[in-house]
This record gives C-alpha cells, sequence and structure tokens, in this order.
C-alpha cells in the first residue's frame, strides 16, 4: 500500500511539475538565439569594416558574372546553345521585366550595400573614415555599381540609402522615382572622384586607376568625351581592375565558368570570337566536339543535344576573375573619340596599341576604308568579321577586347547596332527588335509606388 | 459465433473505454462467488478473421470486464449464473453485443467476430485530450484505419496505407524509386509559404513530418513517416482541418495523423512471421508504342527496328553501353521478413518486432562497355557497379506496457529503424539517368548513357522513437502524459570517381544532418454527470524543443583513382547546419452533453514560438464544435438507423521560418576566401503564425440495419494572416523577401465517404467502400503583390487556384505557319476531386479477394519531357514535324500554328505541354486465403498465404510520363512538373503469414 501511495505521490508530483513548466511558458521560454546570422547593430564596430567592405566585393562579383552571362546569351558573345528556359528568350532578343528581376536585383544590392555601408563606416565610432583604403575601396563599389547600372538598364531607380539626414556624397535624396539611366552615371561620379581622393591619401593605387577607369567609362555614357579621355588617359595600358572568383566557396565561383566548362550552356560556335577570333589571345575558346581536344565527355554537345560545344576558355577555372576596367578599354575610349573627330590615324594608332599589347598583328593604315558606319554580318548582323571601315573595326575590336566582360549589350545599344534588328546565331529572332537594355524589374514595378506600372511589361 | 454488424441501434452501455478497462479489472479482483460460472472466447476480425487483441470484453450490468489477451482470447471468471449481456469494444471496431446463459460451475464458450468502423458513432478515437472519446461526442470528422486494413493490403509503407482510404488525404506516390517518399496533403493547400504536410505523432511523440536531405542528384528524398515499420502498426487516425486541430496549436493546420502501435497482452509469447517476397516492374514508357517503339529508349535501348521503323528508331539510337537484356528495365527483387511476438501477464505485457527488407527498383544498372581488346563486358565487369536502384532497410521495435498500481497505465515504446537507399541520378539534371535516356542522341552522354552509372548516390537514414505515456484515471479524472524523444540522422553521399565523364577530376559530397525533437505532452480531464447533463472539462499543456545540426561537405578534384573520401579532393568546402526551435502552449476545453446525444464542445489553445517576433507574443486559437446524435430522439425511425448531425469552428496555425522575424546579415566569403557580409532578412518584430479558421459541417451515419455506413462533410476554411514571402523594395537594398503575415487563402471543399456490406452469409461477404471528395484552395489576397512565381510556370496569384500553372498557349491553332500565344492560366497542379474505391470478396470466411482503386482530377501537369524532347526533336508526338536541321531554318509554313506551338523547335512552349492530368489507378489488389486451422500443426495458431499487386493499371490521357509524377520528390513545394523523372512502379507480392 506505501508503495501504491509513493508511486501515486511521484506521478502528481511529475503533473505539478509539467503544469508549473506550462505556467512560466513566459516570452523566455521561447527566446532561442540560433547561430549563422548576424545581427544588424553587430556591425556597427570598427573591426567589422573589413568585412563589410569585403562584402560590397562580394556583392559586386556574385551578380556582376549573372549579368556577364546573360549578357553573353542576349547579344551572342556566346551561342545559347542550352536548356535553360532564359536562354530560349534570350536567343530571340525577349527580355521582360519579369526576366529582369534577378538582375536588377544583383545591381540594387551591390549599389546599395556599398552606398549604404558608407553611411554607416562614417558613423562608425573608432573607424578612420578619412583616407583609409576602405573607405575608397567602398566609394570604388558605388562608383562601379552605379556604372553597371547605367550601362544595362533602360531606366534606374534609388529608394535608398540617401536621405535629407544621410544624402549622398553630391547631396542626393533617394525618391524612389524612376529616372533615365544617364542618373546612374551622374550619381556614379562623386562617388568615383571620393574614391580617387581616399585611394590617393591611402595609397591605393589600383582603386585610384580602377575610379579613373570608371569615371572614364560614365563618362562616354553621358557623352562627355573630353572628360573621358581626361581619364581614360591615366589609366595604363595594362592596368586591370576586376571582378574576383574563387573556388573558395560557391558562392565566389565564377558563373561563365560553371555554364560552360562544368555544363555546356553556351557555345562560341558561329560567333564572332568563335570564328574572326579564332587563335585570338583576348577569345580563346576550345571545340570540344571534336573528342582529341580533351574536353569533359559530357558537354561534347551544347545542353540543346545539338550545338557543338565551343568552350570558351577565358574563364578557365573557377578562381578566373573578370575584368571591370582595364587599359586596353581605355584605348579603345581614346580610339572611339577620335573616330568620332574623323581622325582615323589616332584611331587606328589606338587599335594597335590595344592589339600590340595582346601580342596581335597590327592593323594596316592602309586599309581602313574610311570612317564608314556599323555595316554588321551579313548572315548574324553581329560584328562584321571583315569590314574595314572604321566603326567595323571599332565594333570588332570592342567585341573581342571586352568579349564576356558584361559590355557588349551596352555597345550595342549606344551605337544602335544592326544586330538589334533581326540579329540572331544560331536561333531566329521574333521580335522586330531585340532588347537593347534591361527594363525596370516586376519586382520593382510591384512593390514601389512610385513607380508606374506601365513600366513594367511581359513578351 | 455472433455477428455482430447489423446490431440494430447504439450502444449506450459504454463509457469511455478506459475508465471502462479500469472498472473491469477491479471488479475482476472482487472475490469470488459462490454460484458463478466462466465465459470464454475469442475475438476477432470479421473481414480477416485474425484475432484481436486487447479488445475489451464485459458483463457492463455486472462491471465485469476483461481484455482479450495476445491470441484474442478472453475469459471471464467468476460470472454469477443466470442470462447475462457481454459486449465487446475496441477502438475502431463497431460494438458487439451478445447474451449469455451461464450455470454453475459451467464454461460458456462466446466467439464475436466484429467489424472495423471507421464511420459509426461508437468507435473511439484520440482527439488531443487526456482520454479517448467516442465518435458521437466530437464535432468533427476524423479517418481512421484499422490494423484488420493495413493487414489486407500490399503495403511496404505508410503512405501505402493512407494511399486511397481516407477521405480527404491527397497521397502522391511521385517517383518510382524505392525509399522515394510521397507527397501527403490532407485537405490541400492553405499555407502559402509554410508547407502544407500534417504533423505526425507515433505514440504520442511529434515526429519529423517532412524528409531531412533532399538530393539533387536524384530529386528525390525519404520520408520519415515511412520509417515505420507498417506491420507495427495498430491503427492510423486522420485528424483534418483547423476545427478539428486546434488542440494541436501552432504548425497544425495541415492537419494531423497519429499512428498507434501495437501493444502486448497477457498470454504466452506469441509469435508471427511474415515473409513478402516479389518483383518490381515497370510497363511501356511515354507515347504508344506504335510510334514509341523503343519506350523513349527506356524499354528498348537497342532496337534494331520493326515493320515501322526499319533499322532502327532514329529518335532513340540503339546505345552501346545499354545492358545485355536490351533495356535499361528489369524486374526488381523484393524480400521482406518480419517476426513479432506479443505476451505478458495481467500487470505487465509487451510486444516485440523485428523486420528486415531488400527491395530492388526496376532500373538495370548492368551497362556495358568494351574493354581495351574491344570485347563487351557489362555491369560489374565493365565497372559499372552503380547504382542498383534500391533500399535495404530494418527496424526493431518494443513496447512495453505496465500497470504498476490501480488506474496507472504506464507504456514505454521504443523503435528504431535503419535504411540505406541507393538512388538513380534521375530528374531535372544533366547526369540524370532519364534525362540523357529520354532525350536519344540529344543528350549529355553522347548516347552511351552507361556513363552516368559510376556514380554513386545514396542516403543512409536512421530513426530512433521512444517515448513514456502514463495514463492515470481515478474514475472521472484521468490524468495523460506523453513524453518521448524523435531523433533522425540522415547521411546524404553523392560521388563522382575519378574519370567520371562529366567531371573527369572526380567529387564527393557527404550531408550528415541529425534532427532531435522532444515532447513533453500533458492532459487531463474531469468528467462529471447532473443527471441527463454529462461535463467533461480538459485542461493540458505542450512543450516541444526541436534542434537540428548538421555538417555538408564538398570534395573536388581527386589526384587518382580509389575510393574517395572528402579530403581526398583538392578543394574542400564545409557548411555546417544548427537551428533551435522551442514551442508550446495550454489548452482549456469544456464539452457539457444532453442526453447522450447533444454535445456542446468549447475551448482555447494559447501558444508560444520562437520564432514570432519579439513584439508578438501568444497566439491564441479558439475552437467550438456541436454533435447531435439525431436518430436517439424518439420520433427517429426508417431506414437510417443512427445518424449525428455536426459542425465545427476553429482555429490551428503555422509558424513562420527560422530567422524571419530578426533582422540578420549572412557570413559569406569575398575577395577569395576573406570574411564578408551580405544583407540576409530585413526582419518583422511583429511577426506571427498564420491562422486557419475552418468551418465544418457533417453527418454520419448508419442505414439499412448496419449495413451501410455513411460520412459526408462540408469545410471553409480561410487562413488569415498567412505568411506570404512578400518581395521587399529592390531599390531599397535588401532584395529577398521577408515573411509577412499578410495573404488570405480560401480553402473549401467536400468530402464524402459510404462503406456498404452487399452481401453477409455465413459462406460469402462482400463489401464496397467509396471515397469522394472535392478540394479547392484559392488564394485571395498576397498584402498587395498580385503573383508569385514559384518556378517552372506555376504561379501564386491572387483569384487563381493555389499553386496555378500559367503559360503561352497558341491561340491560333487553325491557322497555317507562326503560332500566337497569350499567356492562360490552365489550372492547379494539385488535385481538386478525388475518388476511391475499394471492395472485398470473402467467401467462407478465408478467401478474400480486395481491389482498390484510387482517381484524381481537375488538375493539370507540365511535362518537361515532352517540351523539353520536342525541342531537340525526340518526342514520338511530333515525328510529324520535320524541323531537325541546325540552326533551324523558321517557321514551317506548311504545318499548322498549333503543330508548329507543340512541336516546332523554337516555338514549342511549357504552355503547349501542360494538360490535364487525370488518372484513375488500380492501386492494389490481393488474393488471400486463411489455412483451415484444423489441417495446421499443433503448434500454428494460424497461416496466411497472399498474392497481392500494387499500381497495376493506369487510365489517363496525360500525354506526358505519367500524370503522377513528380520531379523533386516529396520535397515541401507546392510547385509540380514531371521532368525526367522515373514514373511510379508497379509491383506483384507473395505473402505468407504465420502465427504460432
Amino acid at each position: 500500500m506505501t508503495k501504491t501511495t509513493n508511486l501515486r505521490a511521484t506521478f502528481m508530483a511529475l503533473v505539478a511539475a509539467g503544469a508549473v513548466s506550462l505556467g512560466a511558458c513566459d516570452a523566455s521560454l521561447f527566446d532561442v538565439k540560433n547561430p549563422g546570422r548576424i545581427l544588424d547593430d553587430d556591425l556597427n564596430t570598427a573591426e567589422g569594416v573589413n568585412a563589410l567592405v569585403t562584402g560590397m566585393s562580394s556583392d559586386f562579383s556574385a551578380s556582376y558574372d549573372d549579368l556577364t552571362f546573360m549578357v553573353a546569351r542576349l547579344t551572342d558573345e556566346l551561342v545559347g546553345s542550352g536548356s535553360y528556359f532564359s536562354t530560349g528568350r534570350l536567343r530571340r532578343g525577349l527580355f521582360d521585366s519579369e526576366d529582369s528581376d534577378g538582375y536588377w536585383n544583383g545591381v540594387q544590392r551591390a549599389r546599395w550595400v556599398a552606398e549604404g555601408g558608407l553611411i554607416r563606416m562614417a558613423a562608425i565610432e573608432g573607424y578612420t573614415f578619412e583616407n583609409n583604403p576602405n573607405t575608397a575601396r567602398a566609394y570604388l563599389f558605388a562608383g562601379m555599381a552605379n556604372r553597371w547600372f547605367g550601362e544595362n538598364f533602360c531606366e534606374v531607380v534609388f529608394s535608398k540609402p540617401y536621405t535629407d539626414e544621410n544624402p549622398g556624397p553630391a547631396g542626393e535624396v533617394d525618391t524612389g522615382a524612376p529616372l533615365p539611366r544617364s542618373a546612374a552615371f551622374t550619381r556614379a561620379i562623386p562617388a568615383l572622384t571620393a574614391a580617387v581622393s581616399h585611394g590617393n591619401g591611402a595609397g591605393a593605387d589600383d582603386i585610384v586607376n580602377a575610379a579613373r577607369g570608371t569615371l572614364a567609362q560614365v563618362y562616354v555614357g553621358l557623352g562627355d568625351w573630353q572628360n573621358a579621355l581626361n581619364f581614360a588617359a591615366q589609366v595604363p595600358t595594362d592596368f586591370v581592375y576586376s571582378a574576383e572568383y574563387s573556388s573558395n566557396s560557391g558562392r565566389e565561383e565564377s558563373q561563365v565558368y560553371n555554364e560552360t566548362h562544368r555544363r555546356s550552356e553556351s557555345s562560341a560556335i558561329m560567333t564572332t570570337a568563335g570564328t574572326v577570333g579564332a587563335n585570338d589571345p583576348r577569345t580563346p575558346w576550345t571545340n570540344c566536339y571534336d573528342p582529341a581536344n580533351g574536353c569533359s565527355q559530357g558537354i561534347r554537345n551544347g545542353a540543346d543535344g545539338t550545338t557543338p560545344h565551343y568552350r570558351q576558355d577565358k574563364y578557365a577555372t573557377l578562381d578566373d576573375d573578370i575584368p571591370v576596367v582595364k587599359g586596353t578599354e581605355m584605348r579603345l575610349i581614346e580610339a572611339e573619340a577620335a573616330l568620332l573627330n574623323g581622325d582615323l590615324g589616332t584611331f587606328i594608332a589606338k587599335i594597335n596599341d590595344v592589339r600590340t599589347f595582346w601580342e596581335l598583328d597590327p592593323i594596316d593604315p592602309g586599309a581602313v576604308t574610311g570612317v564608314g558606319s556599323l555595316t554588321g554580318d551579313p548572315e548574324t548582323r553581329s560584328a562584321h568579321k571583315t569590314s574595314m571601315n572604321g566603326w567595323d573595326i571599332l565594333d570588332r575590336e570592342r567585341s573581342l577586347t571586352n568579349w564576356l566582360e558584361g559590355r557588349r549589350l551596352w555597345d550595342l545599344h549606344r551605337w544602335d547596332h544592326p544586330y538589334l534588328t533581326g540579329g540572331g546565331i544560331i536561333y531566329e529572332t521574333t521580335v522586330a527588335r531585340r532588347a537593347s537594355c534591361l527594363p525596370i524589374s516586376d519586382q520593382e514595378c510591384q512593390v514601389n509606388e512610385n513607380v508606374d506600372s506601365s513600366k513594367c511589361f511581359t513578351i | 459465433m455472433f455477428r455482430t454488424k447489423f446490431a440494430v441501434g447504439p450502444s449506450r452501455i459504454m463509457g469511455r473505454a478506459l475508465i471502462g478497462v479500469a472498472l473491469a479489472l477491479a471488479a475482476a479482483w472482487a472475490p469470488v462467488q459462490a454460484q458463478v460460472g466462466t465465459v470464454t472466447g475469442v475475438v476477432r476480425d470479421a473481414a480477416t478473421g485474425q484475432p484481436i487483441v486487447g479488445a475489451q470484453v464485459s458483463i457492463p450490468a455486472l462491471t465485469i470486464g476483461r481484455v482479450a489477451n495476445n491470441v484474442g482470447r478472453y475469459l471471464l471468471p467468476a460470472v454469477p449464473t443466470g442470462t447475462h449481456t457481454i459486449t465487446v469494444t475496441y477502438i475502431g471496431y463497431g460494438t458487439a453485443e451478445a447474451e449469455v446463459t451461464v450455470s454453475a460451475g459451467g464454461t460458456v464458450t462466446q466467439d464475436f467476430d466484429i467489424d472495423s468502423e471507421t464511420i459509426g458513432l461508437e468507435g473511439i478515437v484520440v482527439t488531443g485530450t487526456a482520454g479517448a472519446a467516442r465518435r458521437r461526442e466530437i464535432g468533427n470528422s476524423i479517418s481512421q484505419i484499422n490494423e484488420s486494413t493495413i493487414a489486407a493490403q500490399p503495403v511496404t509503407t505508410v503512405a501505402n496505407i493512407l494511399q486511397g482510404r481516407t477521405v480527404g488525404a491527397t497521397v502522391l506516390s511521385n517517383g518510382g524509386m524505392i525509399g522515394a517518399g510521397s507527397t501527403i496533403k490532407l485537405r490541400g493547400n492553405n499555407s502559402i509559404s509554410q508547407g502544407n504536410s500534417p504533423l505526425i505523432y507515433v505514440d504520442g511523440v511529434r515526429m519529423r513530418s517532412t524528409g531531412l536531405i533532399h538530393s539533387d542528384e536524384a530529386n528525390q528524398q525519404t520520408n520519415p513517416i515511412d520509417d515505420i515499420n507498417p506491420d507495427d502498426i495498430e491503427r492510423i487516425e486522420v485528424i483534418k482541418g483547423a476545427a478539428a486541430t486546434t488542440l494541436y496549436g501552432t504548425e497544425a493546420a495541415g492537419g494531423v495523423i497519429q499512428v498507434f502501435t501495437k501493444r502486448g497482452a497477457a498470454g504466452a509469447p506469441a509469435w508471427s512471421l511474415s515473409i513478402d517476397q516479389g518483383v518490381n516492374s515497370l510497363g511501356h514508357i511515354g507515347p504508344s508504342a506504335d510510334i514509341n517503339p523503343t519506350g523513349l529508349g527506356l524499354n528498348n535501348c537497342n532496337f534494331t527496328g520493326n515493320d515501322a521503323f526499319p533499322g532502327g528508331d532514329p529518335m532513340f539510337p540503339a546505345d552501346p553501353s545499354c545492358p545485355a537484356s536490351g533495356s535499361w528495365l528489369k524486374n526488381g527483387y523484393m524480400q521482406r521478413y518480419n517476426l513479432s511476438v506479443r505476451g505478458g501477464a495481467e500487470n505487465v505485457n509487451y510486444f516485440m518486432s523485428a523486420s528486415w527488407g531488400d527491395n530492388r527498383g526496376v532500373f538495370d544498372g548492368a551497362a556495358c562497355a568494351e574493354n581495351v581488346e574491344g570485347a563487351v563486358q557489362c555491369g560489374a565487369d565493365a565497372g559499372y557497379t552503380e547504382p542498383d536502384q534500391g533500399q535495404r532497410s530494418y527496424s526493431v521495435r518494443g513496447n512495453f506496457s505496465f500497470t504498476p498500481v490501480e488506474g496507472l497505465d504506464v507504456r514505454w515504446n521504443s523503435y528504431y529503424s535503419h535504411k540505406n537507399v541507393d538512388w538513380l541520378p534521375d530528374g531535372n539534371n544533366a547526369e540524370g539517368m532519364l534525362l540523357n535516356i529520354f532525350r536519344g542522341g540529344s543528350d549529355y552522354t553522347n548516347d552511351e548513357d552507361g556513363k552516368v552509372l559510376t556514380m554513386g548516390v545514396q542516403n543512409l537514414n536512421d530513426h530512433f522513437v521512444t517515448g513514456f505515456n502514463f495514463l492515470y484515471s481515478t474514475g472521472r479524472i484521468i490524468h495523460r502524459l506523453d513524453t518521448g524523444l524523435d531523433w533522425t540522422r540522415n547521411t546524404y553521399y553523392e560521388d563522382r570517381p575519378w574519370g567520371y565523364f562529366y567531371v573527369p577530376l572526380g567529387n564527393r559530397e557527404v550531408d550528415d544532418r541529425t534532427t532531435r525533437q522532444l515532447t513533453f505532452d500533458y492532459a487531463g480531464s474531469w468528467a462529471t454527470n447532473f443527471g441527463e447533463i454529462s461535463s467533461s472539462f480538459s485542461w493540458g499543456g505542450q512543450l516541444y524543443d526541436n534542434f537540428s545540426s548538421g555538417v555538408n561537405g564538398f570534395g573536388d578534384d581527386f589526384a587518382g583513382p580509389g575510393a574517395k573520401v572528402l579530403e581526398s579532393g583538392a578543394i574542400t568546402e564545409a557548411f555546417e547546419y544548427n537551428s533551435k526551435v522551442t514551442s508550446g502552449g495550454f489548452f482549456l476545453q469544456e464539452q457539457i452533453g444532453f442526453g447522450d446525444r447533444l454535445f456542446i464542445t468549447g475551448g482555447v489553445r494559447v501558444d508560444g514560438h520562437s520564432a514570432f517576433g519579439q513584439d508578438f507574443g501568444l497566439a491564441p486559437y479558439p475552437k467550438a464544435s456541436l454533435s447531435y446524435v439525431i436518430s436517439d430522439e424518439s420520433f427517429w425511425g426508417g431506414p437510417i438507423n443512427s445518424l449525428k448531425l455536426r459542425a465545427a469552428i476553429g482555429e490551428s496555425g503555422k509558424a513562420p521560418g527560422l530567422f524571419a522575424a530578426a533582422r540578420t546579415w549572412e557570413s559569406v566569403a569575398g575577395d577569395n576566401g576573406q570574411p564578408a557580409v551580405t544583407p540576409d532578412n530585413l526582419g518583422n518584430p511583429n511577426l506571427g503564425p498564420e491562422r486557419t479558421i475552418e468551418m465544418e459541417f457533417g453527418f454520419d451515419g448508419t442505414a439499412l440495419d448496419g449495413r451501410v455506413s455513411f460520412e459526408a462533410t462540408y469545410f471553409d476554411q480561410a487562413t488569415r494572416d498567412a505568411l506570404v514571402n512578400v518581395r521587399q523594395l529592390p531599390s531599397g537594398g535588401f532584395v529577398g523577401t521577408q515573411l509577412e503575415n499578410v495573404g488570405e487563402v480560401s480553402n473549401k471543399g467536400f468530402e464524402f465517404m459510404a462503406d456498404a456490406t452487399v452481401i453477409a452469409t455465413e459462406t460469402i461477404r462482400w463489401n464496397l467502400g467509396g471515397r469522394w471528395s472535392d478540394i479547392r484552395s484559392n488564394v485571395v489576397s498576397l498584402g498587395g503583390q498580385e503573383s508569385i512565381n514559384l518556378g517552372w510556370r506555376n504561379y501564386i496569384r491572387v483569384g487563381h487556384a493555389l499553386p496555378e500553372f500559367c503559360h503561352d498557349r497558341v491561340q491560333n491553332p487553325e491557322a497555317i505557319g507562326a503560332p500566337e500565344f497569350e499567356e492562360e492560366c490552365l489550372g492547379p497542379t494539385t488535385p481538386v476531386r478525388q475518388l476511391g474505391l475499394n471492395t472485398s470478396l470473402t467467401l467462407a470466411d478465408r478467401l478474400t479477394f480486395d481491389v482498390l482503386g484510387e482517381g484524381m482530377y481537375g488538375h493539370v501537369l507540365s511535362s518537361g519531357t515532352a517540351y523539353q524532347n520536342a525541342r531537340r526533336n525526340v518526342w514520338p508526338l511530333c515525328r510529324h514535324v520535320a524541323n531537325g536541321s541546325t540552326p533551324a531554318s523558321g517557321i514551317d509554313e506548311t504545318l499548322s500554328a498549333l503543330d508548329n506551338a507543340l512541336c516546332h523547335r523554337s516555338h514549342t512552349r511549357y504552355g503547349m505541354w501542360t494538360q490535364p492530368a487525370d488518372f484513375f489507378k488500380i492501386r492494389a489488389a490481393s488474393l488471400s486465403y486463411r489455412v483451415p486451422e484444423d489441417i495446421l500443426p499443433e503448434t500454428m495458431r494460424g497461416l496466411t498465404l497472399r498474392v497481392q499487386g500494387r499500381n497495376l493499371f493506369t487510365f489517363t490521357d496525360y500525354e506526358g510520363v505519367d500524370p503522377e509524377a513528380f520531379e523533386d520528390g516529396s520535397a515541401e513545394v507546392l510547385f509540380r512538373q514531371e521532368y525526367y523523372n522515373l514514373p511510379p512502379i508497379r509491383s506483384f507480392q507473395l505473402s505468407v503469414k504465420v502465427d504460432f
């Protein structure tokens, strides 16, 4: 009987303990701290600035290769020989607001982490903002992101981070309203100027050169050739500043490498690089359809099952970086300025500066048939393969020099290139005019009350 | 022998079963009277003839009662002389009664054959309160599947048990790989972002209800519910809808599945051994054989031609790596052995079991290759050791019950299972076996598809569940305490050897994850009567602690051949998973009964959850229900013997994701391995659960002297504060989504089920059953957004089904030349209407033929296989479209716009290959024979032989590979698409069950 009583008492005690436990169900019971994330306020330390600025670089790189791979397929720098849903649209020149979502998000994040990060850095106690290489680099990323924004998107929108309380370096205040793409170029200038200033103060020559090169690019975007020439001239021909990639982690890997070496989603076959670019060190590729060339057996054909895979080898490892600013492009900016002025002598000299740098035979000035105009390849309407007029030479040289660097769409747009009307290599175009810039994204249209829904479209 | 199925009217004598047991046991200890006799007999299932262990046999008027022992035998000693009514009750079965006349010192034998009754009013179910409840008291629909039903089916998984037998439950097979989990949903979809899988409880312990590791290569995953050995299950209760799951609180809006395993009973050890032997197979694949003689290259991979295709099929040329049989398919051998024993004494008993199985899939991995001398070798000789798709598994269980003191019932249930699944690379995957086979020569392997088979993809799953159940009854007050642990460990291996065709240097991935879920669940109830008015007050609280951890490692680029570990790679990378979720709450409920026919219930549950925002607080969920047994009224008469009207309203919820409430940054790397941060989550301190409120109306009853039982339910759910991944302002920098309580989903439906005994004589028994449901989920609001793209053109769109497929369809099909496309929303991708039909015919109590069919209707499925093959000119339905040149020459002006839209490689669209996916399948058929006991050796109590088949026939107009196929297996996602995955297979099985 005593045993029974004890058992009962034990059981009732358990019940009571349970009830008491449940009675204590206050907030602390459910206050669980999980590892793996950093709380926003925890970043406000001087020791955290390195990670913050490296994050700007990481966010820039993580999206810039997406853009590069997309632009390659949309402009036939590489033929879309794969099976991705997007590839089918890109090779037909289709690009709508829903397609734009990921690319818009990528550039907006890259821009905001840099611009917003600078505001945070300026307020961190113990961090020396002035003439700090981290400050210079953050300004450079802010400027490069805005250059990327302006070159590729039809219109731009800024909602954050500049407010009345925290205006931008030139007093900018973000309204969230759509603006012409030139607004991104204009916004880049004070950031890049600050990058030059802080970079000089910190003795960071590579940041200074990169900022000057980007200034040259944005002044081209604004049509201010004088300033473009001024900054281009300050960048040595052998200078390269790149978005960094690495086999260290999946996020750092080069997508262009993955899509062309590990998979066969796009091919250089029949492209400018795949034809006139054969054996050109600027546009290396391998014919993987030929088993003798030692490619992985799984990528003999494109993922479409039929197009022979000419594998780009410009990015031959997961670690290969994508140039964002380089001296050879500066020489081509100088060449283009000369062409605009009808100065064929300077034009061809600058073109040959680049070719010489790459150890290519210079173009005989005597072979140049004049300034001319863009004619486009008779079949594909891409860069003309043999024409020797000035514009066709520039078209060809820029497409080869800047191959797979996410720049071709901008050239096609600003030149109103013949390729945009009916161009295409493997698959036919089904629109009268190919997309030459990326529209405001569907997400921005849906969420931003300052953007009229008519700015977005589907095709 | 006394059959009770047709006994008229419900028994009002039976009280709460467990109280009854306690009283009966107490009575059994009373002093033996002088003028007494004994009543004994066996309680069996009327349909299967199997003994029912644990059935409660009593003479209520005398408060005498005993529980049938481990072979179904009962003994009522010291019964006073005279005529008495004996009552037999058991959860999930109808009540049986018989009159016996006891003489002094005599023994009366009274056997009972009782019928499984999953609808009737007197059945007993578990509802979340302390004790079991009679169905007549409950205002909700609760489905139940009993041991006899499970035993009659060819099942290898728990999902098999639910399929077609449970109205309102959608169980989709997804794929044909052995080990692939099914998708299980109760009453469709009511959550946009938080999954729609039900909660699973096993003997009171909450277990993980979704898969742990989804293989990117196999594109399938295991489902933890399938870890449970079906032979261990006594019954399953399915609680659907928020009105019924209120007491389960946050996370229960998708419904609750309760699995109860077998218990021991007094008696000498009673053993059961079952042996299953069988084969798995797959029939012709894809469009009909006259236009697709090779079955997309899968049925015949070495086709050399016939009259229609002299010289072979150019779409699917002979594959030099084709196995020696000429087919990539084989009959996969399955074997399974299960041994169990149950027994014990009056106060201590046990049930123990062990099982071992080896189930091989239908894919023949013995590919062939030429060796250096030019000789053709196959299988292991040619280096093709992977994969032999299939699963090896074993499990052990020990369930022990104690009655240490009067009124206290203690149970300790423990279960361990191990599973080794070898997958086939499959689905949307460049190295997928079917993708490369189905694409003929337009693939990644240059049509030597055997190259894929050197890759190994494997899951090792361990699952341990242990729990204590305490039930303490003091007559009117019952306390129940369930506490336990659900522990799972899944280890995933993916190996590409050095020299692998797609990754020449090879690589390896290991993903090792563990979850630990603790349950503490206390409930009490206090029953009182005030004349005709009864009161049952319930209270309780639960606490759940869920911890997950794991490490995912990669090793790339090996230096040479041989078996590898991660560090064999020149490049290595690792990730860690580590999270904890704590949730819990308490409830109060009062049920008032009037005249044992009208019951009104009201209650509330209040929950906290670690994923709620810091400013949110606790979440209350109210409920109310009414049950009215109108047939108990004096005016009632006619052919309907019993009828209960019921109505219920209640709420339950779904919790937000782990980090959704806080503003966070993610640690990443940049600048070649330097530490960096990137924006992760915007944060929402007010984040709370989404709440699903449900109204449910219905009736259940029996008619025609109990020959027919029926149930009908209409429900209307509204999920308010639905958690929606709201897209943030991209130009504001945080470009991802943030969970917000801004959405609304409507989910309405109708469920009807009926079972009928058409013939019941001493020699023939014929039962028919049917289930029909029509469930429609619709998106009412997304908090200002109009549409969310789930991928593959499955959308969540305001005003449309959740989810719905929308994509381009040709608008000028009759025209010649270029197709004009416009986006159309084609329909939901989750089945809307479901039909389940079953029949069983038993002859002479021994020979039983059982068939189950299931149909799903009203939904569409996109065939990625057809679309992608059409783009490559290798889809047999497009043979008439000749546009195989590269580059494409443009629109074929001789074809109709429809043909161009379907089959032209440049113009075909996913929308054109998205079709109604209605189907009806013969899910199961079996023929079983119970050998007469008198011809068996004395040591043998029973012998049952069974031949059975599963997924035998499919009837469909769907033109893709299979209307049930889904490339992402049982992943907790809303979208569905068929994309080069092995379709569900059929199986044939011969089973022997010996009781000794």
